[in-house]
C-alpha cells in the first residue's frame, strides 16, 4: 500500500530521517513508536508530503507521492495532525464539509452525495447527537473523533494519525484507539499512527516500527519488539513486561536504566 | 438535527438579506438629502422619469454616482479585508497591510506636487503606485519557496513606514501646495460623476465576482495550512490567488477616491458578529456590510457639518475607531476570541 525506500527527510541541512525502508501493508494497523524528537512525525510529514524527501522513494499504490496531484494523494491519505484548530463557530458538519475538498472542483459547491458522504462518517463515528455543536466547545475525546470524521468524509484508504490520543484522558483515549481499530476491521483502512504510549501501541498494532535517533531500529509484531532490551536500549529505561490476556505485551516503566 | 442546520442557514441567508434591505433604504435617504431635501416620491419620479428640473439634476446626476461609488467603494474594501484576513490568518489584517494604500499615496503625491500636468493619469498612477509597493511587500515575503503570513506582515510594516517617510518628507517639502493633496489622502468622494463611475464599476464588479470564487479557499485557509495542504488545497497559490483579488479591489478603490481606513478592518469584524466566521455567509455579507457602511459615512461627511464637506476617510477613521475599541472590549467581556 505505502512502500518508503531509502528514503532521507532534511530540514535544512540537517538529515532527520535517515533511511527509511518500510512497507506498510493494506490494511493493517502500524504504530511507529520512538522517543522525543527521534523523527517520528517528520516521517509523516514525508508521507503526507508537507516535507519534501530529499532522497528516496515514497510510493502508494505502485505510484511515487511526487507524481500525484495534490488532491489526487488526499483521496487517498488522510492525516489527522497533532494538534488541530477550527475557527470558534464551526459546527461538526462543517468541519467534515471540508474533508470533501479533495473531490471537488476549486469553486463546486457540495452536493447530495457529499451530504450523504458526511451523514456516514458522522455515524460511524457516533457524532450523530454533536454534529451541530461547535467543534470548540467539544471535549477532548469529542473533538478527536471529530477530525478523525473529517478525515473520514475524504473517503481515504490510508490515515495517517499523529499521537491521536495525546492530552484525552483514558476513556477517550480508548474510545479513540477503538474506533481506530473499528475503522480498520470495517473498512479494511490502512493505519499508520504514531503514539508514545507503548502498552496502546502493544494492544492495538499489527505491526510496530521503532526508530531512534531518525533511524529504524527494529519493526515487527509487538510480541516480538516490544522487549525489555530494546526499550532500555531505546528510551534509557527499565521496564516490567506482563501479558495481557491476548498474549500481547503490557508495559510499565520501572526505573532509569 | 437536519432542522438545527437548515434554521442556522436561514438565519445568515437572512441577515444578508436585511443588511441588503438596509443598504437600498441608506441610498434612498442618501440621494434625498444634502443642501436640497427632497422627498421619497421626488425622489423616485427623479430616478425613473428623470424629468427636466433641478431634481433630476441633483438626483440623477450629483448624489447617485457619488452614492454607488461609497457603495462599490466600501463592498471592495470590505472585501479585500475579509480575504486578507484568511490570507494572513490575523483578524488584524487590512488592506493597508499589503503596501496599496501608502504605495498608491506616495505615487499620487508625486504626481499631484511634482508633475500636475500628467493629473489626468492620478488614478492609473495611483492604481499603479500601489500594485507596486504590494508587489514589493509579497517579493520581500517571498522566502524558500514560499510566503509566510508572518513574513507578508513585517514586509508589509516595512514598506509602508519607508513609502510613508516618502509621503510626508514631500508634503513637508511643498507645504504650500498640500490643500488637494490633504483631500485625497483622506479620501473623499465629493464631485464624484457618472465617469468616475463607469471607471470603477467593471473592475469593481470583476473584483467582487472573482471574490465569490475564493470563498472556498478563503475558508480552508482558516484550519491552517497543514490541514489545507493534507486537503490537498496548495496554500501558496492561494494566498497569491486570494491577494491578488484583494489589491485589485483595494487598488481600484483607492485609485477611484483616495486612502479610506478603517472599513476593511471593521466591516469583516461586524460581519462576524453578526453571520460568523464561515465565508460563504461572512463574504457576502461583508460585501453588502462594507456597501452600506461607507454609504452612511460619506452621508455623514456630506451632511453633518455642511456646508463644509468632510473627506469620508475622516469620519470613518473618528467613528470607526472609537467603535472598532468597542468590538474589543465586548470581545473581552464575552470571553471569547474574535
Amino acid at each position: 500500500m505505502v512502500t518508503t525506500r531509502n528514503v532521507y527527510v532534511h530540514y535544512g541541512e540537517k538529515p532527520i530521517v535517515k533511511d527509511f525502508s518500510h512497507l506498510f501493508k493494506e490494511g493493517k494497523i502500524h504504530t511507529i513508536i520512538g522517543p522525543n524528537g527521534s523523527g517520528k512525525s517528520t516521517v509523516f510529514k514525508a508521507l503526507s508530503r508537507l516535507l519534501n524527501h530529499k532522497s528516496g522513494v515514497i510510493e502508494i499504490n505502485e505510484t511515487p507521492i511526487n507524481l500525484y496531484q495534490p488532491k489526487s494523494l488526499s483521496k487517498i491519505l488522510a492525516v489527522l495532525s497533532q494538534t488541530n484548530h477550527a475557527p470558534s463557530d464551526f459546527t461538526v458538519r462543517d468541519l467534515l464539509r471540508f474533508g470533501r475538498t479533495p473531490h471537488k472542483r476549486f469553486f463546486e459547491a457540495l452536493n447530495k452525495e457529499d451530504d450523504t458522504i458526511i451523514d456516514w462518517a458522522i455515524k460511524i463515528t457516533h457524532l450523530e447527537a454533536l454534529e451541530n455543536r461547535r467543534v470548540c466547545c467539544l471535549s477532548g475525546g469529542e473533538r478527536q473523533r471529530a477530525w478523525i470524521a473529517m478525515n473520514l468524509a475524504q473517503q481515504p484508504k490510508v490515515l495517517l494519525l499523529d499521537e491521536p490520543t495525546t492530552y484525552l484522558d483514558i476513556q477517550h483515549q480508548f474510545e479513540v484507539m477503538e474506533l481506530v481499530k473499528h475503522l480498520n476491521q470495517s473498512l479494511n483502512m490502512t493505519v499508520v499512527m504514531i503514539l508514545h504510549d507503548l502498552t496502546q501501541a502493544s494492544l492495538y498494532s499489527d505491526e510496530i516500527i521503532v526508530i531512534n535517533k531518525g533511524e529504524i531500529v527494529c519493526t515487527g509484531t509487538p510480541e516480538t519488539v516490544l522487549t525489555t532490551e530494546l526499550i532500555q536500549k531505546v528510551y534509557n529505561v527499565n521496564v516490567e513486561i506482563g501479558r495481557h490476556k491476548s498474549g500481547k505485551p503490557l508495559i510499565v516503566p520501572i526505573g532509569r536504566a | 438535527m437536519q432542522h438545527d442546520e437548515k434554521s442556522r442557514m436561514t438565519k445568515r441567508i437572512l441577515v444578508i438579506l436585511i443588511t441588503f434591505c438596509l443598504l437600498i433604504i441608506a441610498l434612498l435617504f442618501a440621494i434625498a438629502n444634502g443642501s436640497a431635501d427632497f422627498s421619497l416620491s421626488e425622489v423616485l419620479t427623479a430616478l425613473f422619469q428623470k424629468p427636466d428640473d433641478v431634481s433630476t439634476a441633483v438626483v440623477w446626476n450629483l448624489r447617485l454616482p457619488r452614492a454607488i461609488i461609497a457603495i462599490f467603494v466600501g463592498a471592495n474594501l470590505a472585501v479585500s479585508g475579509v480575504l486578507l484576513q484568511s490570507v494572513m490568518g490575523n483578524p488584524l489584517a487590512d488592506p493597508g497591510l499589503t503596501g496599496i494604500s501608502s504605495g498608491a499615496s506616495l505615487a499620487a503625491i508625486i504626481i499631484m506636487l511634482l508633475f500636475p500636468n500628467v493629473y489626468h493619469l492620478l488614478s492609473l498612477g495611483a492604481f499603479l503606485g500601489g500594485a507596486a509597493a504590494c508587489l514589493l511587500v509579497y517579493g520581500l515575503a517571498w522566502k524558500n519557496g514560499g510566503i509566510r503570513p508572518l513574513r507578508i506582515i513585517l514586509a508589509g510594516v516595512a514598506v509602508n513606514a519607508m513609502l510613508g517617510g516618502g509621503t510626508s518628507l514631500l508634503s513637508i517639502l511643498n507645504s504650500d501646495k498640500i490643500q488637494g493633496v490633504l483631500l485625497w489622502l483622506n479620501g473623499s468622494m465629493s464631485a464624484k460623476s457618472w465617469m468616475d463611475v463607469r471607471g470603477l464599476l467593471p473592475y469593481s464588479v470583476l473584483g467582487l465576482a472573482l471574490s465569490i470564487l475564493c470563498i472556498r479557499g478563503a475558508n480552508l485557509l482558516l484550519l491552517g495550512d497543514n490541514v489545507a495542504t493534507n486537503l490537498g488545497a496548495r496554500v501558496n497559490r492561494l494566498r497569491i490567488l486570494l491577494s491578488g483579488v484583494a489589491v485589485l479591489l483595494a487598488g481600484i478603490s483607492v485609485a477611484t477616491v483616495g486612502i479610506i481606513g478603517f472599513v476593511g478592518l471593521i466591516v469583516p469584524h461586524m460581519s462576524r458578529k453578526m453571520v460568523g466566521a464561515d465565508y460563504r455567509f461572512l463574504l457576502p455579507h461583508s460585501m453588502v456590510l462594507g456597501g452600506l457602511v461607507l454609504l452612511i459615512g460619506d452621508t455623514l461627511a456630506r451632511t453633518v457639518a455642511a456646508p463644509v464637506e468632510l473627506p469620508v476617510g475622516v469620519i470613518m477613521a473618528v467613528i470607526g475607531g472609537p467603535f472598532f475599541l468597542y468590538l474589543l472590549r465586548k470581545e473581552d467581556r464575552n470571553g471569547h476570541d474574535a
